[in-house]
Order: C-alpha cells, then sequence, then structure tokens
C-alpha cells in the first residue's frame, strides 16, 4: 500500500515537472501565454493518474465507516459480507492492493 | 491580450467538454471521489451522471457507483440507528412508570409548575423521527436512481 502510494506520488511528481518544462519551452518558443489551458489539460491528465489512489482511499474510509475497523483489522467474514455487496469494488481492491 | 487566446479556448473547450460529458471517465471519477471525501453525496451523484449521460459506464465508473452505493448505506444506517434510539425513547415513555411521573408532573403544573418539558421533547422527537425517515426515503431513491442510469 505504502509502496504504491510513494509510486503513484512520485510518478504525479515526474509528470508536473515535464509538464511544467513543457510548458516553459512552449511559452519562451511561441511567446504565447497559455498556463490556464496547459492547466485545465494537465488537471485532467493528473485527475486520470489520481484516480487509483482516489478509490482506494474512499473505499478504505468506507470500509472504517462501515465495519468500525481499519481495513487491515477486517476479519474475512467482514470482507466477504463486503464482497457479496459490492462486488466490484471488492475485486478492484483486491487487485490495486495485490491481495 | 491575443497571447491569452490560445489558453482561453483550450480552457473553454475543456470546460465545454466536461459539461457534455465527454472527458475521460476517470476525470469524471476523480471529481465523484473528490465531493465523496467531502461529503457532499449531490455532488457525487450529480458528476456520476454526467460520467454514464453519453458513454456506457465503464469497469472504474461503476466502482465509483458501488462506492457512492457504499456512501449512502452508511448514512442509512447511521440514520437507521437513530430512529431505533428514538423509537427506544418513545416505547420508554408508555410505560406506567413513565405516564405516572408525566401525570404527577401535570398534578404539579396545576400548582404553577412550567409546562412539561417532557412532553415538549416528544414532539421535537416525532418530529426529528418523520425526518430522518424522509431522509432515508431519499436516500435510498438516489440509490435506486443510481442503478437504472448505470
Amino acid at each position: 500500500m505504502k509502496k504504491r502510494v510513494t509510486k503513484t506520488a512520485v510518478a504525479g511528481g515526474v509528470g508536473f515537472l515535464g509538464g511544467l518544462l513543457l510548458e516553459q519551452g512552449l511559452e519562451s518558443l511561441t511567446g504565447l501565454d497559455f498556463v490556464d489551458g496547459v492547466f485545465a489539460v494537465g488537471g485532467s491528465v493528473l485527475a486520470a493518474m489520481h484516480v487509483n489512489r482516489d478509490l482506494v482511499e474512499v473505499a478504505s474510509e468506507n470500509i472504517k465507516a462501515m465495519f468500525g475497523k481499519d481495513p487491515l483489522e477486517i476479519t474475512e467474514d467482514d470482507w466477504k459480507q463486503y464482497k457479496a455487496k459490492y462486488p466490484k469494488s471488492a475485486v478492484y481492491l483486491e487487485k490495486a492492493l495485490g491481495v | 491580450m491575443l497571447a491569452l487566446l490560445p489558453g482561453l479556448l483550450v480552457k473553454l473547450a475543456t470546460r465545454g467538454a466536461r459539461r457534455l460529458g465527454l472527458m475521460p471517465q476517470s476525470t469524471y471519477v476523480h471529481e465523484i471521489m473528490q465531493a465523496l471525501k467531502r461529503g457532499d453525496l449531490d455532488e457525487a451523484v450529480s458528476v456520476y451522471r454526467l460520467c454514464v449521460s453519453r458513454r456506457q459506464a465503464s469497469n472504474i465508473t461503476e466502482v465509483a457507483r458501488e462506492l457512492i452505493e457504499q456512501f449512502v448505506d452508511i448514512r442509512v444506517d447511521k440514520l437507521q440507528s437513530r430512529i431505533d434510539e428514538i423509537e427506544n425513547i418513545l416505547r420508554a415513555r408508555k410505560s406506567l412508570h413513565a405516564r405516572l411521573r408525566r401525570w404527577w408532573a401535570r398534578v404539579l403544573g396545576l400548582f404553577g409548575r412550567k409546562p412539561l418539558p417532557e412532553a415538549r421533547c416528544e414532539s421535537e422527537l416525532r418530529a426529528e423521527l418523520a425526518e430522518h425517515k424522509a431522509m432515508i426515503e431519499g436516500l435510498l431513491d438516489i440509490k435506486t436512481h443510481l442503478r437504472s442510469i448505470g
């Protein structure tokens, strides 16, 4: 989990720096200021990158609220109950967390 | 001024595409997750509707829908437990002991005591009960609606 979050954060940082360099380069070449537009598109790209982390975070909060304990502490029965009720989320979480 | 035009155009185009449901589904899913983190269910549902307005829901969008449903279920559970609590209080008030206490308080009221605070409280509880039941109905409607549009 920690490794995955770190990887996503690093990828986001690298993407941001890449976008910044590209933007600076284009601005200096063309002399045009298109900060707003690039940020808007960049936002969408970043959103796509962060979706995985967001889903896991929200699911984790939901599990906490449902069972009153941390997702790492839930029992197999709790998990089966969750999986029966929300099959797609459970499968997604299993894949995302490599369970 | 002219230099700002390309940026403005791109910004307008992305905004328009978002409103028309043309952006990648992950963009909308990200927005749904942000709304859920803020506890804004209305926003999450409206973004979900936008997301599936033009295209069939992808796997990740289906997961987002289930997460919204979980959010709804959690709220319904909380409201239901409060309803149970209120119903227990109201049931306890129907006991003989509680009735006798109220009757005694009413007798004392005849001699210039304050009006019964419990009676006021009961009507407030009943109002809260009705409000919570209506909220549960609304939440279940949202859940049904989500399933029908998904």
